[in-house]
């Protein structure tokens, strides 16, 4: 069955004022995410993902607004139909009660994510409270098994204060920890970057392992396309806040279909291709206060024509579920897959 | 004292004697020197308790016959014999226990002068301070929230004044304005810890002159110390919002007044209580300017009136009794944020 979206983004947009001038951070951005997907948000620093991730438990800081679009979340009812909860329309303790509950958040670098002066398991008993969930020996026994299942020993984790784990450790926890409540959503943003490769691959292995046990619904956050390839179904590459591309892990990866997805691909070393060389994007993303007219990545495209710097290229659908922004797409198509052949 | 809690594994267990019986050592090191340096200084202040007595008994009217003999009496007093001496016999008494006698009032021990004058201290120091502690916590939880609107100008800018008003600007300003011009307190009465003729016990009449007696000096003490509270607080809390642990705690889905209390609050707060021991510490050596003012019988009037009076004895006392809580203080407040403050406590205990 076709079942209804966990999260339907429609487009949305999202300002920060600065004294410089309102930073468009986001714009047009629209993505479904089925329940039990895993979805990559792909993009250089400042392209915007995090923003977008963000914005989903309405977490932005105070100079940013949602200016337009839609965020709907949907809780599955018995009789196959589904609760709507518009999240932009949540008042304050609605959304309080939906952060975590329904959509958990691990952040990137999360060395301070915790309390320094609360246990562990005070800070699992914190998290319950604030949603009615279990309590006491209940509570004892979810969270040690969340340990386990994030591969931490629970007799040494589970009494300990937040200092006295690695910084490994500490990023295992929260995913444990987001996991308490067994939300439908689980944001992931840049949750390896501060990790060695080690800890990062272990801390990978633990996410796949727990989607195939619970069958949450996922959104990585990341920059780095071949550790989201992975672990997720879908990708979207953000570029200058907004969504230039998105379809299947696979799809992506084999057949970029965006000159900007392409190059992203392309700076990738890998040991499997007899590519030569790595080849890095010249230049660097647009001001986000004066945007250019026409497409955004206009400037840096090696495929861009004159229609490049004049008009948007509007969103279209070369396939099912894969979306492009590019006037030229299928030149680009025709030319991944030329290289993919050679 | 089982100040810091630690698991009680016997090394560690171990390892903690050894670091609280190296912190007494080193605490009543400190309080002997302090002992001493006070012991010697004093006696290098100008003029002797003799000299002042004879001056007070000559301007009281006496002839210098008398106040010769009067001052002779005091001969009992052993400053004849070498500084080095007397510093022996004192530090030999002290280790009893015996603090010695005034000078002035020749039969009352200094630890009764101690005894009856210290309660005052730190009934009056005490409460006030903890009154100007909480309020600054919660002045300066409030203005942080309220950052840059309204209620933070008028709270910052009340303590920044306060902080930079000094005690007996307000004291005297209080003195004169509300007392003599406006007549709104009845300063005169308003002397001395109690009235006259009122006896501690326990009734509403006592604790109602306490309290009256308590308000004014105290409200000063609290105006002129909540600004360094408030501010401080102030500052640690904005801090504090922008910790990531605070972000988590609001995705988390934790209520507000979770988040204020044990998640912000309690991380603002911890230095402040470090502070708070040390202060406490100081202050038990009574207010000088305030007490002396508001003629209020506590140990800090009673400093001022030994010092006018060279009366040794006292002095020393009370020098100790100060020396003494300052060191104390400080201990408490290591063990205190070792108690508050997990990381610590593993740095203070750990191999």
């Amino acid at each position: 069955m076709p079942s209804h979206p966990t999260l339907s983004v429609r487009n949305l947009a999202i300002e920060y004022q600065t004294r410089r001038g309102w930073v468009k951070a986001a714009q047009a951005v629209n993505f479904d995410l089925l329940p039990g997907e895993a979805l990559a948000l792909i993009g250089e620093s400042g392209s915007g993902k995090t923003t977008v991730g963000t914005s989903l438990i309405r977490l932005l800081p105070g100079n940013a607004t949602i200016s337009a679009g839609e965020i709907v979340y949907r809780r599955p009812v018995a009789d196959g139909s589904a609760t709507e909860i518009d999240v932009r329309a949540l008042d304050a303790e609605g959304l309080r009660r939906f952060r975590w509950k329904e959509a958990a958040m691990v952040f990137q670098g999360s060395m301070n994510a915790f309390n320094p002066v609360l246990r562990i398991s005070d800070q699992f008993n914190d998290t319950s409270r604030a949603h009615g969930g279990p309590r006491g020996r209940e509570l004892v026994e979810r969270g040690k098994s969340l340990l386990e299942l994030v591969r931490l020993d629970p007799r040494r984790v589970w009494e300990a204060y937040p200092h006295e784990l690695s910084g490994g450790m500490r990023q295992r926890v929260l995913i444990a920890l987001a996991l308490l409540l067994e939300p439908q959503l689980l944001i992931l943003d840049e949750p390896t970057t501060a990790l060695d490769v080690l800890t990062q691959r272990s801390v990978i292995d633990v996410l796949r392992d727990l989607r195939k046990a619970l069958n949450f619904s996922m959104i990585f956050i990341s920059h780095d396309l071949a550790l989201a390839a992975e672990l997720v179904d879908r990708m979207a590459t953000f570029y200058a806040g907004t969504i230039v591309e998105i379809g299947n892990t696979r799809t992506l990866f084999n057949r970029p279909h965006h000159p900007y997805t392409r190059g992203l691909l392309r700076s990738l070393p890998t040991l499997d291709s007899d590519r030569a060389e790595v080849a890095s994007i010249p230049g660097s993303p647009p001001d986000l206060i004066n945007l250019p007219k026409g497409c955004a990545f206009h400037a840096r495209c090696q495929a861009a024509q004159a229609i490049c710097s004049q008009d948007m290229p509007p969103p279209e659908e070369v396939a099912a579920r894969h979306i492009v922004r590019c006037h030229f797409w299928r030149d680009v198509a025709g030319a991944a897959r030329a290289e993919a052949t050679r | 004292m089982s100040a810091i809690p630690i698991k009680s594994t016997p090394s560690r267990s171990g390892l903690a004697l050894r670091y609280l019986g190296g912190r007494l050592l080193k605490a009543l090191l400190t309080i002997w020197l302090a002992t001493t340096l006070t012991f010697f200084l004093i006696r290098l202040m100008p003029g002797n308790p003799i000299d002042i007595y004879m001056e007070e008994l000559l301007r009281a009217g006496a002839s210098a016959e008398d106040a010769r003999n009067q001052a002779a009496m005091m001969m009992n007093i052993p400053l004849d014999k070498p500084v080095g001496e007397q510093y022996l016999d004192y530090m030999a008494k002290l280790v009893t226990g015996d603090l010695g006698t005034s000078f002035k009032a020749r039969t009352v021990p200094v630890a009764e002068i101690i005894t009856q004058r210290l309660p005052w201290t730190i009934f009056s120091v005490g409460s006030s301070l903890l009154i100007s502690f909480t309020l600054g916590i919660l002045l300066g939880t409030l203005a942080a929230y309220r950052r840059n609107t309204l209620i933070d100008l008028l709270i910052t800018n009340f303590a920044a004044l306060m902080e930079a008003l000094p005690a007996f600007t307000l004291a005297l300003l209080a003195v004169l304005m509300l007392g003599a011009v406006w007549k709104v307190i009845p300063i005169s009465q308003l002397r001395g810890a109690l009235s006259p003729g009122v006896q501690p016990e326990f009734s509403l009449e006592f604790f109602s002159d306490v309290f009256m007696h308590w308000r004014v000096p105290a409200a000063i003490y609290v105006l002129t110390t909540v600004g360094g509270w408030i501010l401080a607080m102030r500052a640690n809390t904005i801090n504090a919002l922008g910790d990531d642990y605070v972000t988590v705690a609001k995705a988390r889905g934790l209520r507000d007044s979770r988040i204020m209390t044990a998640y912000v609050g309690r991380n603002a707060s911890l230095p402040l209580f470090t502070r708070l021991a040390i202060v406490i510490g100081f202050s038990m050596g009574g207010s000088l300017i305030i007490e002396q003012i508001f003629k209020y019988r506590g140990l800090g009037y009673e400093a001022v009136q030994a010092l006018g009076a060279r009366d040794y004895p006292v002095m020393q006392g009370i020098f100790l009794v100060t020396t003494t809580a300052v060191v104390v203080s400080g201990l408490v407040a290591d063990f205190l944020y070792g108690y508050l403050d997990p990381r610590v406590r593993i740095k203070a205990t750990g191999p």
